[in-house]
């Protein structure tokens, strides 16, 4: 039998679920979300938009093939890692297990949870801190310190530090993407579609990214509150203004509505799997899309002489895309795929278009 | 949205190996979509016993030949806009393409729904299928089509051995053959040619031992299109899907190779353009370095149902609705209440599919498994991890609740590897057992290509087994629970009563993994902390009594579709009776586990811990047990002693019908006269179905057997209104059972079975399980039998229903029921009929006279029907008098008769001119087509009796083959009395 050591997940309210240490152990805190895809596990302790939140799998049978460890960009972004059942690792390709994996990257998980009577109680909230912990003693200086939990500074935390220029095959455009804590794995929609990649900081200044002679700028995903950095919505204010058509992913996509002066709000029920459909508005086109995120562009703060609310969410209605009338942009809250077989492929062909001066009709 | 008033939806025939409920289930789904959008639906199907044909949904119903005369009849009668076949299998596909082939649906101005003629023939034809993936740059397995053995060894050469050999354009794509050497190669290519219509043959390469992993995906008209789930295999590419244990979703991949093969599926429907559903079958080399698209089914299927109950997507549903002409995101989500169909289904479970087979009923089957499939039936398991789901799915099939077969234990290792090899029916079991006893994974792994990940599952169940023996503590013991032991389970490991106790819970299956609240979701058991289903129900209070049904389980021969018929027209008639009704059920092919039949579905084993954790949820007052048999019926007491009223037959009332003394005492008591084991009573056979308030008694319909020995009921051939028999011999048929009655109140249902012997008549049997006619007596009769039953056992009488006592009124046309059998998927079976039920669906006839109502029964029955040519006869001796007759007839119609030697000296002996054929002669005349029937009554003395080589002769060349004389008679004389069946009309019902 497994490592059978006692932990605990401790909610805000001080609701406790029972389980069995993980990877790590010892304390962790952090806003407590769940995420309902099947696999991609992997995928998800390395996406930054999980900084600062402790993951909880709603698929019971977490890394049955156990993860891949591949090097760059593989870093564990997420504070911790729910699952009801990690499995051992049979197969001979090279993977380790989950509890491995998260021993060597020094991340608290618990196992043996109810994870579904967790996403019971995390589904109508807005916003649930926890703590995974090895121990309930002191449970009330716990307690304080999930309650004043906040995730803040994560771009400034998880931005590159250095740009890096990539060279892409077949490269017929340049771009700027600007990095708020993205995944690496988001660039290669453009390395692999003819695009140079100039991978910069969160807070690299307009005029440097003019050095570089972008044929477009990507504003890319991160995690947290996009009000979280006034000078990023002051950066990208000058960066509209540029003339050079702009694309936005996730945060990026955020706070480029911010910067174009509508509102954001923190969602009821946030938006939390793989199978999130999204429609193109006035079509009959329906893409399934992976999304993890609290926050929405408020729709009725979007100005129809500034933009154009292009996609929505099919089940709540919540804005999903952006086209913008006063300058060259296109933004959209998910990652879309590159390859021209994904229902989201004609997203990043899209913005190639405006890079090509064509104008969407 | 296109504006169709009326729709002619097919069904799929009757239940056969391959094709069980499942069509039902989807038939009524797709009736329901329509009928909610205000089209008239007009149903076809051949069979009785399928819900469909009730007009629950359909406003007019045919029961007809699926055949193209009948159809276009139907077509001319009705004149609908459009025809949808998606739904009822690859028999009414097909039949519904050569309509549209023949240019008939355009000339009569009808349109094909959910299918598009192109993408059918390009994946129903290997070799354009190959072509149409290659332009899309997916990999199909390589191929080629041959005309000749020696051609065949080329390829093969070329592509390397094992290779897989299927005869080009035969009715079955599954029959192929592995071969491994040149050798078997050019064996099975030339036997494949023979069998092959265009004498060609396939030669494919062998990727056996491949992972075989499915997924179900759905596209609209938008092109919008979503993978519903995700099946894998767990018996790897080699045994047919239906043989294999499944598991729901996917478990063994690594996120690229799911991501890639997802995207394949997806990107093979789209660029095909299908819209509905697709099954896409894919085996991945066991490195995950490789896959070949292995097929590609646009429609409705097996796995889809199985994928509809493991998820809660209504796939035929949805399907039928993108027909009309309506998008994913248009389509509502009814178990969430806030979401469409283009959300895809998240699973937070594991559901495991186990097939059952019936090799037992069928008594000699070989129990080989390979590429085509066997099993009769499936159940589907659900739990919150694999061996729990795993251990439920064990439970369903095996009586004792345990991977170990006790058979299994006592052979040596030896032994043991060698049942693994042969991978016959045992054999997870047989795996189970290997591990058990601390083989190497790696080795059980070389031998049977199981993936490493399904062997250590079963070792981690192998070790908490071991656990539990050497150390009976509460810990173990919950542990053991939480891995899908029952009490039971644990009682027989540890060999002590279980001490300890661990309540279940319920979770829900609500495609959202609780992302949403839902409105209607239904529930498995596990072990967790909260209790779903309580939670739920203090939201409802309905105040209703409640009623708890036990369903039917896996399909097994004897045990069919009629069940299933029943217990739904149960729920109906308890719901219409003011009821709260509540299903626990686990096979998935089933309507009774469609969440839109009952009030709740309980997704578990029947097994009585299962049981009794439902009635500890929903605390029913009622339950009724008699559709699952006589292991429902045995937990009467236990059910009774949690509270529990049982609603018609309990185990005490079966018991006394079913034990031949205590029955036989009663009819004596009763003054009813019975046949006894000393004589042999061989006469007409006739059957009642007996409905009684417990004073006054109702019987829908009187019928008769056309065949004169004893084989099971289910298996004969019956008509309503009895052909034969006199109004007397009725008058006696209604004292019997007003007598018995009397000596045995009952309320409810059950069925009587007489043979009229020397004039006078005897009670042979009774049974309160044997529902196979009650589907066709229903139909035949226009009454709602169940209903009456049910509204009896429940406490009204006869009269508050009002229903006149008695036998009633004979109905005015004939309805002829033949029943359908699935010897050509089975090998090593014989066709002989006896006590046993062998058949695995029905189809019905009906017609102004006796005569033309069989005729169309057997046509619907799948026999080709012939009106010249020769008869093969081998009889027995005992048969002699009938045979002369029977023969007589066919000479009498300018039909040439060969006979076997014994019989041919009978037939000239009394100057019915017959041609002597031996055995030898005879089989080479059959495959030569020389025989338009065949009648062939003996006994199978062996393995490699005549007979029976005979019969299944006939059976590989599709002649049709009478094991009754009486049956043949019968059937010689409609050809000679009816009309043709161009001049056959068809009616609604």
């Amino acid at each position: 039998m497994k490592n059978r050591k006692k932990a605990y997940l401790v909610l805000a309210d001080s609701t406790v679920f029972e389980g069995y240490s993980m990877g790590k152990e010892g304390v962790t805190i952090g806003e407590v979300v769940f995420n309902t895809c099947t696999s991609a596990y992997s995928d998800i302790l390395s996406d930054p938009t999980y900084y600062g939140q402790i993951v909880a799998q709603t698929y019971p049978l977490a890394a049955n093939r156990g993860v891949m460890p591949d090097g760059e960009g593989d870093e564990i972004m997420s504070s911790g890692y729910v699952v009801r059942e990690w499995c051992d690792v049979y197969s001979d390709g090279g993977e380790v297990s989950l509890n491995d994996y998260l021993l060597s990257r020094g991340i608290v998980g618990i196992c043996g949870v109810d994870t579904r009577r967790l996403t019971r109680y995390l589904r109508d909230k807005e916003y649930v801190n926890g703590a995974i912990t090895n121990t309930l003693d002191n449970l009330d200086e716990l307690l304080k310190k999930i309650n004043e939990y906040t995730i803040s500074g994560a771009v400034r935390e998880i931005s590159i530090k250095e740009p890096v220029v990539m060279k892409g095959e077949n490269a017929r455009y340049n771009v700027v993407a600007v990095d708020y804590g993205s995944p690496r794995k988001q660039l290669n929609a453009f390395l692999l579609n003819g695009c140079n990649v100039a991978f910069v900081p969160a807070f690299t200044p307009v005029e440097k990214i003019l050095e570089y002679k972008p044929d477009g700028i990507v504003l890319c995903d991160g995690p947290a509150d996009p009000d979280d950095e006034p000078e990023l919505i002051e950066n990208i204010k000058r960066i509209i203004k540029l003339g050079v058509p702009v694309f936005a992913i996730g945060l990026g996509h955020q706070m480029l509505a911010l910067a174009a002066g509508f509102k954001i709000v923190k969602m009821e029920k946030g938006h939390r799997g793989s199978n999130q459909p999204v429609r193109l508005a006035g079509t009959d086109t329906v893409m399934v899309t992976n999304q993890n995120h609290g926050y929405a562009v408020q729709g009725e703060t979007v100005n129809p002489g500034k933009a154009e609310i292009i996609m929505t969410n099919v089940n709540d209605n919540t804005v999903e895309g952006l086209e913008y009338k006063e300058f060259k942009g296109l933004s959209v809250q998910f990652t879309p795929k590159g390859d021209i077989d994904s229902s989201t492929g004609f997203i990043i062909r899209s913005f190639f278009k405006m890079m090509d001066g064509e104008t969407n009709e | 949205m296109n504006e169709y008033k009326k729709i002619l939806v097919l069904g799929a025939g009757p239940v056969k190996i391959g094709q069980s409920l499942e069509f039902d289930y989807s038939a009524l789904q797709v009736c329901r979509a329509l009928k909610e959008e205000g089209i008239t639906v007009i149903f076809a199907n051949s069979t009785p016993s399928a819900l469909a044909t009730d007009k629950m949904f359909a406003d007019r119903v045919y029961i007809e030949p699926l055949n193209i005369e009948s159809v276009k009849k139907i077509l001319e009668k009705e004149r609908p806009d459009a025809l949808l076949a998606t739904a009822g299998g690859s028999d009414s596909l097909e039949l519904s393409l050569e309509l549209s082939q023949n240019g008939y649906l355009e000339e009569t101005g009808t349109a094909l729904l959910g299918v598009d003629m192109e993408v059918i023939r390009s994946v129903k034809n290997r070799h354009s299928f190959t072509e149409a993936l290659e332009e899309m740059n997916e990999p199909a397995a390589s191929s080629e089509v041959v005309n000749s053995a020696e051609e065949a060894c080329d390829f093969a050469e070329k592509i390397g051995y094992p290779v897989i050999v299927r005869p080009a354009y035969t009715p079955d794509r599954e029959s192929a053959e592995f071969c491994y050497t040149k050798e078997q190669l050019f064996q099975k290519a030339q036997s494949s040619l023979e069998a092959s219509i265009v004498s060609q043959v396939m030669i494919e390469k062998c990727i056996a031992g491949w992972k075989e992993i499915e997924f179900e995906v759905i596209r609209d008209g938008a092109d919008n299109c979503i993978s519903v789930s995700s099946v894998e295999n767990i018996d790897p590419v080699g045994i047919h899907t239906g043989d294999s244990i499944a598991v729901i979703p996917a478990q063994t991949l690594t996120d690229s190779e799911f991501t890639r093969l997802r995207r394949a599926a997806r990107k093979i429907v789209s660029r095909f353009g299908i819209q509905g559903s697709c099954n896409v079958r894919f085996a991945l080399s066991p490195d995950g370095k490789k896959y070949v698209v292995t097929g590609v089914d646009p429609r409705f299927s097996r796995t889809s149902a199985l994928v509809s109950k493991a998820t809660g997507y209504r796939i035929a549903y949805v399907s039928a609705k993108i027909a009309l002409g309506k998008n994913l995101f248009e389509i509502e989500n009814d178990i969430t209440g806030c979401t469409t169909a283009c959300s895809e289904p998240a699973l937070d479970y594991c559901a495991v599919k186990f097939p059952k087979w019936s090799f037992d009923s069928f008594g000699t089957a070989q129990r080989k498994l390979g590429t085509m499939m066997q099993a009769t039936g499936e159940c589907l398991a659900v739990g919150t991890g694999f061996e729990p789901a795993f251990m439920k799915a064990v439970r369903s099939i095996n009586k004792n609740h345990l991977p170990r077969l006790e058979s299994l234990c006592e052979l040596s290792d030896g032994e043991l590897l060698k049942v693994i090899e042969a991978s016959d029916d045992r054999r997870i079991f047989a795996v189970y057992e290997a591990v058990y006893r601390d083989f190497p994974i790696d080795e059980i792994n070389r031998i049977t290509s199981i993936d490493k990940w399904f062997l250590h599952k079963l070792k981690n169940i192998a070790d908490t087994e071991k656990c539990l023996k050497a150390d009976f503590s509460r810990e173990n013991y919950e542990y053991a629970k939480n891995m899908g032991f029952t009490d039971f389970a644990v009682e027989q490991i540890t060999g002590e009563e279980v001490k300890y106790s661990l309540e279940a819970v319920f979770n829900s299956i609500d495609t959202c993994s609780a992302e949403f609240d839902a409105v209607k979701p239904y529930f498995y058991s596990s072990f967790g902390d909260d209790n779903e289903a309580v939670l739920y129900l203090n939201t409802l209070n309905s105040g209703k009594k409640k009623a708890l049904v036990v369903g039917c389980g896996p399909v097994v021969t004897g045990k069919a579709g009629d069940s299933d018929y029943c217990a739904v027209h149960c729920i109906n008639s308890l719901k219409a009776q003011g009821f709260e009704v509540i299903v626990i059920n686990n096979n998935p092919a089933s309507v009774t586990t469609d969440y839109n039949v009952a009030d709740r579905v309980y997704l578990d084993p029947l097994a009585a811990e299962d049981i009794m954790n439902v009635v500890a949820a929903e605390k029913p007052e009622y339950a009724v047990l008699l559709f699952g048999g006589e292991e429902a019926l045995k937990k009467s007491e236990m059910l009774r002693n949690a509270g529990v009223k049982i609603l018609g037959a309990d185990y005490g009332f079966y018991r006394k019908i079913t034990n031949k003394i205590e029955f036989f005492d009663i009819l004596d008591y009763a003054n009813v006269k019975h046949t006894s084991s000393r004589r042999a009573f061989v006469g007409t056979c006739i059957e009642a179905h007996v409905i009684s308030d417990g004073e006054n008694y109702f019987v829908p319909a009187v019928l008769e057997h056309i065949e004169k020995a004893h084989i099971n009921s289910g298996d004969s051939i019956s008509v309503i209104p009895t052909v034969s028999v006199d109004n007397s011999m009725l008058c006696r048929v209604e004292e019997y059972i007003s007598s018995f009655v009397k000596e045995l109140p009952f309320k409810g249902a059950l069925d009587m079975q007489f043979v009229i012997f020397d004039n006078d008549l005897y009670v042979t049997k009774a049974s309160v399980t044997d529902t196979a006619l009650v589907p066709f007596a229903v139909k035949a009769t226009g009454v709602d039998a169940v209903d009456i039953a049910m509204r009896c056992a429940a406490g009204e009488t006869l009269k508050q229903i009002g229903v006149q006592p008695g036998i009633m009124k004979r109905p005015s046309k004939y309805c002829v029921r033949v029943p359908v059998f699935s010897f050509e998927k089975l090998r090593g079976v014989d066709m002989l009929l006896g006590d046993k039920t062998k058949s695995t669906g029905d189809v019905m006839g009906v017609g102004d006279i006796f005569d033309n109502a069989l005729l169309k029964a057997l046509i619907a029955s799948g026999m080709r029907i012939k009106r010249t040519g020769a008869v093969l006869v081998s009889v027995r001796e005992s048969d002699k008098s009938e045979t002369l007759k029977m023969a007589g007839e066919f000479l009498s119609q300018g039909f040439r008769i060969y006979a076997t030697s014994d019989t041919a000296k009978i037939l000239n002996s009394n100057h019915i001119a017959a041609n002597t054929a031996d055995v030898e002669n005879a089989v080479d005349m059959i495959r030569k087509n020389k025989f338009s029937y065949v009648v062939s009554t003996l006994e199978n003395s062996g393995a490699n009796d005549g007979n029976a080589v005979i019969r299944r002769a006939a059976l590989m060349k599709r002649v049709p083959v009478f094991t009754s004389v009486q049956s043949a008679y019968t059937f010689s004389k409609s050809l000679a009395n009816n009309n043709v069946m161009e001049e056959l009309e068809v009616n609604d019902i």
